[in-house]
């Protein structure tokens, strides 16, 4: 027959532990219940990295597998461009050796302006990436409450100009 | 290889289901995680020692796919399927030492096919083949060595028999201790509750009528260390599992690297046994930089026949040489006293191994 008196005991100095514990006036916090015993190794992966999972998809950081293949060749098709950009700062004739010595013929053409050019086309390029995820988050709930929020202040200080300008 | 394509296809066929059926306002992700556990197990039952390559039961090779999607901050949908692949498993039944041939083919078994509905103010719905609320509740454990030895002794040599010294087999390792661990996984439906501070409290019912109740405790202070417990009782007492059960743990890990942990398990009301059996485990470690070592004691009681007093004290130590490997060495000692079998030989084993997760 199960002994409910001792288990009881034991209950009970288990609560009196904590009590003494947290009596002692140590700061503490509730802390997240991990099970690990059985459990697969928590953290990075060999292969996986950091996360220690490979992302098929993450729309919050807007990552996934296929993503990091795109970034990956986006970089690659940006080399010219770093490169034209370097040489775009350089004397012409060390430019012109630099980007001679690159891999195409196309790139050993390229002159300072139309690296200028290039380069300007690319901050553009970045402006809409960016102005495009603003639009996003603007859509998100919370984007749009602390639009809403923004909206309000630019119209607060609006008022208190018209306001000051009523004082004069 | 027709498994391999099956999963292949069942991947793309989710992935792509999430991707494009659902609005890409939302917040959706879908991830790959997995692990090989492999490890060279020793043994010596008392008339014969052998060495057997096996995947590491306390933590079997696996991989498992996750997903969720958020809806309204509020509402989170998610999935989880995660297969065990275990080639020669060191708690298979049939792994005893003398016998050659590896246990079977590769076994390619479920652990967890479930999805859950998560609200943050009401908690979490489960449905499917998962852990049961009462599950891991025995098994708490903060040590940092519980990749080869926690308070479920038998996953590290369980198929090893105990003999007596004419060479008979009186049961094995895997028979005579227990921790009373809950039902383990099964096919149910499990609620969670919202934490409450520190504690959330689960209930599951499952197949064969079986329900169980169990609450988690997670604490952290300042300079000290942090505390974890787990508790879970069934008064089921169903043709499935014709018993009461109940098991608690608690582990406590100072700041410093020294950690203490506890269980306790049993059973009652259960016709087979004359007196309840029951399940003492307790382990004192220490954490030093990549290194954790520890220490244990077990003691069984009428688990696999009445009067049965099964006792063992293990050792082990892991080196988590990086993030994503881990080393480790564990000796265990098994010694089982039954009054109808005289001269039972002690049992000692040893695992080396690694964990690599990918």
């Amino acid at each position: 027959m199960y002994n409910y008196q001792i288990t009881l005991k034991k209950l009970l100095w288990i609560g009196l532990a904590l009590v003494v514990l947290t009596g002692c006036g140590a700061k503490g916090r509730p802390a997240e219940f991990k099970q690990t015993a059985g459990e697969m190794k928590e953290g990075p992966g060999v292969f996986t990295g950091e996360t220690g999972e490979f992302t098929v998809y993450d729309s919050k950081k807007e990552e996934g597998f296929w993503k990091q293949t795109k970034g990956n060749s986006e970089e690659a098709s940006e080399e010219p461009g770093k490169d034209a950009k370097a040489a775009a700062d350089k004397p012409p004739a060390v430019a012109q050796t630099q980007v001679a010595a690159g891999k195409t013929s196309q790139e050993s053409q390229v002159t300072p302006e139309a690296a200028r050019d290039f380069q300007e086309f690319q901050e553009w390029k970045q402006e809409q990436k960016e102005f495009q995820k603003f639009q996003e988050w603007k859509k998100t709930s919370k984007g749009a409450a602390e639009y809403k929020e923004f909206l309000e202040w630019k119209e607060w200080k609006s008022y208190q100009e018209w306001k000051k300008q009523q004082g004069q | 290889m027709k498994k391999f394509l099956r999963l292949g296809t069942f991947t793309l066929t989710m992935a792509l289901t999430i991707l494009l059926i659902l609005p890409a306002a939302q917040a959706v992700d879908f991830k790959i995680s997995g692990q090989i556990n492999r490890a060279v197990l020793w043994g010596d039952n008392g008339n014969d020692s052998d060495t057997k390559f096996v995947d590491n039961d306390n933590s079997s090779t696996r991989f498992r796919f996750t997903g969720s999607n958020e809806f309204d901050e509020v509402w989170k949908v998610g999935i989880v399927w995660e297969n065990q692949m275990e080639s020669n498993s060191s708690a298979d039944k049939n792994i005893d030492i003398g016998t050659n041939d590896d246990t079977s083919d590769v076994t390619f078994t479920e652990r967890k096919m479930e999805f859950y509905v998560d609200h943050k103010k009401f908690g979490r719905l489960t449905l499917g083949q998962g852990d049961t609320a009462s599950n891991s509740t025995s098994e708490v454990d903060l040590s940092g060595t519980d990749v080869v030895n926690y308070s479920s002794i038998e996953d590290m040599a369980g198929g090893f028999n105990f003999r007596t010294g004419d060479d008979v087999v009186v049961t094995n390792v895997g028979s005579a201790f227990s921790n009373f661990d809950g039902f383990s996984r099964r096919d149910r439906i499990r609620y969670d509750t919202p934490k409450f501070g520190p504690v959330y409290f689960s209930g599951g019912y499952m197949n064969g009528q079986t329900w169980d109740l169990a609450g988690r405790f997670a604490y952290e202070w300042d300079g000290v260390g942090k505390l974890a417990a787990a508790a879970h009782w069934s008064g089921a007492d169903t043709q499935r599992d014709p018993f009461k059960q109940y098991s608690g743990s608690a582990s406590f890990l100072f700041d410093f690297g020294l950690n203490f942990t506890a269980a306790y398990g049993g059973r009652y009301s259960w016709a087979a046994r004359d007196d309840d059996p029951y399940n003492f485990y307790g382990k004192l470690g220490y954490k030093v930089g990549k290194w954790a070592f520890s220490a244990d004691y077990t003691y069984s009681e009428n688990v696999d026949q009445n009067d049965d007093e099964a006792t063992s004290i293990g050792a082990a130590a892991v080196w988590n040489v990086w993030e994503s490997v881990q080393f480790y060495g564990s000796y265990r000692w098994h010694d089982l006293d039954r009054d109808t079998v005289n001269n039972i030989e002690d049992l000692h084993a040893v695992m080396i191994g690694g964990r690599v997760k990918f």
